[in-house]
């Protein structure tokens, strides 16, 4: 196994695990993290790949994909204290209608 | 993830954040290293901490979960396994890194040579990102 790939299959299992969370839990900011946790797992398979091509692109992807997951982390804790505000709850089960 | 407190996962997640930017030490992206422990470790986790201590979580809020999804999610992390490794197969591994490769410096050079339209478009989304939270996380005037 060489680093790359040992890289490679640490990101699918991250990925994995952040799908995971973002499917079972329904606690909008455990759900949150864990969609941060699958955007990390992208950025580092877009190292492992760039490490492997010799291509420093992969860095420029690993560089979006962290202001991707800043710009997401702020809007989206923005609206879960939004909803916190309207409902006095996080939980994503009770988000269920789109009008106040 | 299967912490139940969510100021456990966050704890958690500062650990496995930190361990993947050792991860692009070990991948030579020094400059990726670097920004993955300002931009997640300092800045996401503490909004991300600031964010459940102002919730002011009841405990019957805490969670629940269910358990069908589980086989989902494991489909998906097998899938994706599938994926990557006929996708290792593809491309040719190089071997070593050339000189300098992940640096700063080389980095500053992509980055405001060819790549410099992503990296604008970063920055628009970033000032997008910034408006919106502001807008969201005003207080609501009667």
């Amino acid at each position: 196994m060489t680093p790359v790939s040992i890289a490679l299959l640490l990101s699918a299992a991250l990925f994995a695990i952040g799908a995971a969370g973002v499917l079972i839990r329904r606690n909008l900011l455990v759900v949150l993290m864990s969609l941060e946790l699958m955007l990390n797992g992208a950025n580092l398979a877009f190292a492992a790949f760039a490490r492997m091509r010799g291509d420093s692109w992969g860095h420029v992807g690993v560089i979006v994909g962290l202001s991707v997951a800043a710009a997401e982390a702020a809007v989206g804790l923005g609206i879960i204290l939004a909803c916190h505000r309207h409902l006095n709850s996080v939980d994503a089960d009770r988000f269920n209608q789109l009008r106040g | 993830m299967a912490s139940r407190h969510p100021i456990r996962s966050a704890l958690w997640l500062v650990l496995s954040l930190t361990a993947s930017a050792v991860c692009y030490l070990l991948l030579s992206a020094s400059f990726a290293a670097a920004a993955q422990v300002v931009v997640y470790v300092g800045a996401i986790v503490v909004l991300v901490t600031f964010a459940i201590m102002l919730l002011k979580l009841k405990g019957d809020a805490l969670d629940r979960r269910g358990r069908a999804p589980v086989a989902v999610a494991v489909g998906i992390g097998a899938g994706l396994l599938a994926a990557l490794a006929s996708a290792m197969k593809a491309v040719p591994a190089t071997g070593t890194a050339a000189e300098g490769f992940g640096t700063v410096k080389e980095m500053g050079r992509t980055l405001m040579g060819p790549a410099l339209l992503p990296f604008e478009l970063t920055s628009l989304l970033l000032v997008a990102a910034m408006v919106a939270a502001v807008v969201l996380g005003r207080k609501k005037e009667a």
